[in-house]
């Protein structure tokens, strides 16, 4: 009959579903090898750009920020904690240094950037360029 | 599935804690929202029988944080915290908010009641001790 149910068998699918999501999205984060290290956002409107990078277990005197007009460059250095030696069992975290350059959506103002540390995420503001900002031109009567 | 694969690679190299993937919790498949599983990079070493376990974690603030020792299977979550910033757009992207999971099988050697949580900057550091040492000298006679 189509309107019996069987709650556990309804459940059990569900619950194989979730797990064959999450495996999928497993694999898909594995295929995006291509990125480049560390992680990065940006967002930007007409005022400001935000550049979000993940970059846990770095102090702020670890982090390196330059910036260009409108070029970006994170750089950095994560040391490993673990005594020479150590026995290893799995090593998959980031070590070593790193530098990564992006071009932002317009240039901005270098001496106006902020950049604070949050749960691992490295947050910059950049404050569009004066001149490069839109000006509206009044249309005279 | 692929955690029991990767916890019978491991066992042949006779690791003390057996990855086991972001493993579903038993009991929790309901979820409010649809969130994207992330698989946090692990790093595990060991000195002086203290098992060293680090896993970045990106934008997960300590009380987003649930560790849950399940008879042998230590299970880690985080919730990231990160959103989008209101009144910006998306200009581009290479990480997204999510939910990190990772599950991992302690044997017999690992106390209990001596495992010891940290997170900071991001990395969560578990340490976990051994009930006997893994070696014994010999004296010779």
């Amino acid at each position: 009959m189509l309107g019996t149910r069987f709650p556990l068998a309804h459940t059990e699918i569900l619950r194989e579903l979730s797990r064959i999501q999450d495996e999928v999205n497993r694999v898909f984060e594995g295929l995006a090898f291509d990125i480049e290290y560390p992680p990065l956002n940006i967002w930007n409107n007409a005022e400001k750009v935000l550049v979000d990078v993940e970059l846990p277990g770095y102090t702020a005197d670890q982090i390196e920020v330059t910036v260009s007009g409108e070029t970006l460059t994170v750089a950095g250095e994560r040391k490993e904690n673990a005594p020479q030696d150590a026995e290893w069992h799995r090593r998959e975290r980031f070590s070593g240094r790193f530098s990564k350059t992006i071009r932002l959506p317009y240039p901005v103002e270098a001496s106006r950037v902020e950049a604070r540390l949050e749960n691992g995420i490295l947050k910059l503001e950049l404050p569009r360029s004066e001149a490069d900002k839109p000006r509206k031109i009044t249309v005279k009567g | 599935m692929l955690g029991l694969r990767k916890q019978e690679k491991d066992k042949e190299r006779e690791v003390q804690v057996v990855d086991k993937g972001a493993e579903n919790t038993p009991g929790e498949p309901t979820r409010e929202e649809p969130q994207v599983s992330l698989l946090p990079d692990v790093d595990i070493y060991e000195k002086d029988d203290v098992i060293y376990l680090l896993a970045d974690m990106p934008g997960v603030k300590k009380e987003d944080l649930e560790i849950t020792l399940e008879k042998n299977v230590l299970h880690i979550e985080g919730r990231s915290s990160y959103t989008r910033p209101e009144g910006f757009g998306c200009a581009y992207s290479e990480f997204r908010a999510g939910r990190y999971r990772r599950s991992f099988a302690l044997n017999d050697e690992i106390d209990r009641d001596k495992i010891d949580a940290q997170l900071k900057d991001g990395v969560l550091q578990l340490t976990l001790r051994r009930l006997v040492p893994s070696k014994t000298k010999i004296e010779v006679r």
